[in-house]
């Protein structure tokens, strides 16, 4: 997904949105372009656009604040409001770094951000050794402790259900490890975590290796705000600027959820805290917002971070 | 960013915990708002709608403890909020929104702070991301005698006078009952200001025209004890003035939520 | 209703980890504290004073009022701390939580009992009229050490507060309006400025690490804590320590001069930040003073 450079108009909930109507298909017109087309083509609405029934006149509603992002040269066309409010909405798919905070007979109840209602693992969803029976899935779950955290999935998003479902569908996924000294069963999760990590480094070895072989250091955990979580998965775009200046300082690996929660580790702890300060003071100063990107103050908050 | 006398100083995000704030400061009145809006959020279960999002608001006094007034005016916000937001799209969640007086002139005037308290909390709102069917502003306007003997400071574009009432109006040509009967209306009536009114009203419009608030008031005092009909206020003038103050939050009232939210980045 | 967020096992160790070796995630060292800023507004005080993301704002306020009869020379004064979701999704309106007891009893025993308001100064007529002084603290953002904020908020509001003048003639009372005549500064005895110690068990070589102006997160993981009241001559005005764990009396001593050490700093900046306010109050901006208020440029 690239910026453009002139700023997109700002639609401001409710406004009325025609440069979505060609792709409508209205019922009455669907039996002639049904002729041209095998299939009537059905517009997707992403996050921050509804159907609205009261008004006729414009069906789809934007409900936030943002700019139109329009798909439509896939096959099935997809209209959705960027937006980047601090809180996280989870939708499908998401990756997500997770807390736990009990488990129960069936599930595991964990928590997506603070003071939103928990979420839940169904263990029959934490797959690691292709359990595949409910049975077994509940006898080959993991023992976790309480606060581990757990890299998953967001597989149903139902607003009317009990919760949020996530899953751990692959060993990429899982537990990520926060502690050195439960290195018996965490040999396994070495593994997961440099599947799924992103490995930062500015010279020409890869960081992750010499990174597992670290004596005393624990990774950290880092909350962000939703902007400063997307930046920091856009490592190849909007986040190039400060992972790359970060990376020529410190090496680090990292996993991001989108939850807005950062899994951050390097060779030594005050590495890790670098890391962790350039990152917080960034999101601080909401240097995401700023003209160049964030690339000024990405490079002065490293400066001074990191030294000379 | 006091370019203008009818624009608020608007500081978005200014708490950096929050889900979303805003601070809001009247430009006439020096009326400060701070909101912060956090949500959806885990809802006590006794508060929990199985349908809706609950919406809870707080008003928070500058000075004492939180009481009648504040109930009052938090009772206002709610329900000009339950028609804006969207709370099908959070069943039993709870959406938090907190509103503190900053600074006010005159801390227990109700009409001087219920503009400033809902514009900012619509703000703190969008940024939110909290799903909205549509936005709302609102205006403050004072009505004052055209004889109004009072020597008071306004802005430039501040003030604007109802259009003399015609038909009715025409046979009586009585110069000094035709004066009265044009009303000089001020936006963003300051405390001073208020006190020479004859009503205040306090209106509050969707971006599409309908009108979610209507508080007004009378300010017996304004009439001056001139005479005892001064109160209250002509039904005519206030369609008028319903209608300027519909355009005022449909044109110049959206137009700032665009500017403020304008210079933002999404992506 | 929304629980204070659990705290991951990994963010525990590393914080913990961390401390052991005097390493602090946002970097600072163990005993310092953040920046503190202050910004004023256009009444006299009204303090918005922010330490890291912390940030309370400080309005005194004055009525008269009939003094209590056993109490006739003496005015009154209020601290008023309700602490709302504003600052944190987990503080509810009308349920204290600890917190909110303990910060209403520690800037009670700090500012009120140790006697920083000249109490009798506040009497306008003996028995009949007396100034009623209430200080609102209003919490905005939680990011740890609200109690020390708190303090320097209401010491900075309270210093820079200025009561209108008062004549009275027979039985009549006058109050002058700011436009009229200057006010004064509120008689205060001295500046207690409570610094609070967050204790994480013993490093390595046997010491408990002290760690000042913890943030939320360190707060959340500390093992005790103990809040030290000193004005900037060092006198200690209370030292509250409420459970946790146990610390050697060598300890509290260090403590002690440590916060006589920084309350020296404190105070020196709150005595800059009110003489910016009073230069660009009456520097430039006379007609602030002669028109009160206005809606002029400030």
């Amino acid at each position: 997904m690239s910026m453009s450079l002139d700023s997109p108009e700002i639609i401001l909930p409710g406004d009325p949105l025609p440069q979505l109507s060609p792709l409508l298909s209205p019922p009455s017109t669907e039996t002639s372009t049904s002729t041209t087309d095998t299939k009537p083509r059905s517009l997707r609405l992403g996050p921050g656009l509804t159907l609205s029934p009261t008004t006729p006149s414009t069906p789809i509603l934007p409900y936030r604040y943002g700019t139109l992002n329009l798909t439509s040269h896939t096959k099935r066309p997809t209209a959705s409001i960027l937006s980047t409010p601090r809180h996280y909405h989870p939708s499908t798919n998401d990756p997500v770094l997770v807390t736990l905070l009990r488990t129960t007979a069936e599930q595991f109840i964990v928590q997506l951000a603070p003071y939103t209602p928990p979420a839940i693992i169904p263990f029959e969803n934490y797959i690691i050794n292709n359990a595949g029976t409910t049975a077994s899935a509940r006898k080959s779950r993991p023992n976790l402790p309480i606060g581990a955290t757990i890299y998953a999935r967001v597989a149903v998003v139902h607003k009317h259900l009990e919760s949020v479902e996530l899953s751990v569908p692959d060993p990429t996924f899982g537990e990520v490890i926060s502690q050195k000294n439960t290195s018996s069963s965490s040999s396994s999760n070495q593994k997961n975590k440099k599947e799924s990590s992103t490995s930062i480094s500015a010279g020409t070895t890869t960081g992750a290796s010499s990174i597992a072989n670290r004596a005393e250091v624990t990774p950290y955990i880092l909350s962000t705000s939703q902007p400063m979580t997307k930046l920091l998965l856009a490592e190849e775009t909007l986040g190039k600027p400060l992972l790359s200046a970060v990376a020529s300082k410190v090496p680090f690996e990292m996993i991001v959820g989108k939850n807005g929660r950062v899994w951050i580790d390097a060779t030594t702890q005050k590495e890790v805290i670098q890391v962790v300060r350039c990152f917080k003071e960034f999101d601080e100063a909401e240097a995401w917002n700023d003209e160049d990107g964030g690339l000024a103050k990405g490079r002065q908050i490293v400066g001074k971070v990191c030294g000379k | 960013m006091t370019s203008s006398p009818l624009i608020p100083e608007i500081s978005l995000n200014p708490l950096p915990q929050s889900d979303g704030s805003c601070q809001y400061t009247c430009p006439t009145s020096r009326t400060t708002i701070l909101t912060s809006v956090n949500g959806p959020l885990e809802v006590r279960p006794k508060d929990e709608l199985p349908n809706h999002a609950t919406i809870e608001v707080i008003v928070k006094p500058g000075i004492g403890v939180a009481g009648v007034r504040e109930t009052r005016l938090s009772s206002l916000i709610h329900s000009t909020l339950q028609s804006l937001i969207l709370t099908n799209h959070h069943p039993r969640t709870l959406i938090q929104i907190v509103a503190q007086i900053v600074q006010a002139e005159d801390h227990t005037s109700l009409p001087l702070l219920l503009t400033p308290l809902l514009n900012c909390t619509i703000l703190s709102l969008l940024i939110a991301g909290i799903p909205m069917r549509t936005v709302g502003w609102s205006v403050h306007l004072a009505v004052l005698q055209n004889n109004s003997r009072g020597n008071f400071k306004t802005a430039e574009g501040q003030v604007f006078k109802l259009e003399e009432k015609t038909g009715g109006n025409g046979d009586k040509m009585d110069t000094e009952e035709n004066e009265k009967a044009v009303a000089v209306v001020v936006r963003n009536p300051n405390s001073e200001i208020l006190g020479l009114a004859k009503s205040s009203h306090t209106l509050t419009f969707s971006k599409e025209g309908e009108m979610l608030l209507i508080e007004s008031l009378e300010c017996s005092q304004g009439s001056g004890g001139e005479s005892a009909d001064g109160q209250g206020w002509d039904i005519t003038d206030f369609l008028k003035l319903a209608e300027e103050g519909k355009r005022i939050c449909c044109e110049e009232g959206v137009e700032i939520v665009r500017d403020a939210l304008g210079d933002r980045k999404v992506f | 209703m929304p629980k204070e967020p659990e705290i991951s096992l990994a963010e525990k160790t590393f914080v913990l980890e961390a401390l052991k070796q005097n390493l602090r995630v946002d970097g600072r060292n163990i005993h310092s504290f953040r920046d503190i800023q202050f910004s004023f507004g256009d009444d006299y005080g009204f303090v918005d004073v922010r330490l890291g993301k912390t940030r309370v704002l400080a309005r005194i306020s004055a009525e008269i009022i009939r003094p209590r009869p056993d109490r006739p020379f003496e005015g009154t004064f209020t601290i008023s701390t309700e602490m709302g979701p504003m600052a944190s999704p987990s503080f509810e309106v009308g349920r204290p939580t600890d917190l909110d007891n303990t910060l209403s009893r520690l800037l009670e025993k700090s500012i009120r009992r140790s006697t920083a308001l000249d109490l009798e100064s506040l009497c306008i007529v003996t028995a009949q009229r007396v100034w009623s002084l209430r200080a609102d603290l209003h919490f905005l953002s939680h990011d740890g050490n609200l109690i020390d904020t708190a303090c320097i908020a209401t010491i900075t509001a309270l210093a820079h507060f200025r009561l209108p003048v008062v004549t009275v003639s027979g039985e009549d009372i006058t109050i002058h309006p700011v436009t009229e005549r200057v006010p004064v500064p509120l008689s205060l005895l001295h500046w207690p400025i409570c610094v609070t110690f967050s204790f994480f068990g013993e490093d390595d070589d046997g010491e408990m690490v002290c760690v000042l102006d913890a943030t939320a997160q360190e707060e959340a993981l500390r093992e005790g804590d103990m809040t030290v009241t000193v004005n900037k001559n060092g006198e200690v005005c209370q030292i509250s320590k409420s459970g946790g764990v146990a610390v050697e009396a060598e300890t509290l001593m260090k403590c002690a001069r440590k916060a006589a050490e920084k309350v020296k700093g404190i105070d020196k900046l709150i005595a800059s930040a009110l003489r910016g306010d009073e230069i660009a109050r009456n520097k430039g901006n006379l007609d602030w003073l002669k028109e009160g208020r206005s809606e002029n440029e400030r």
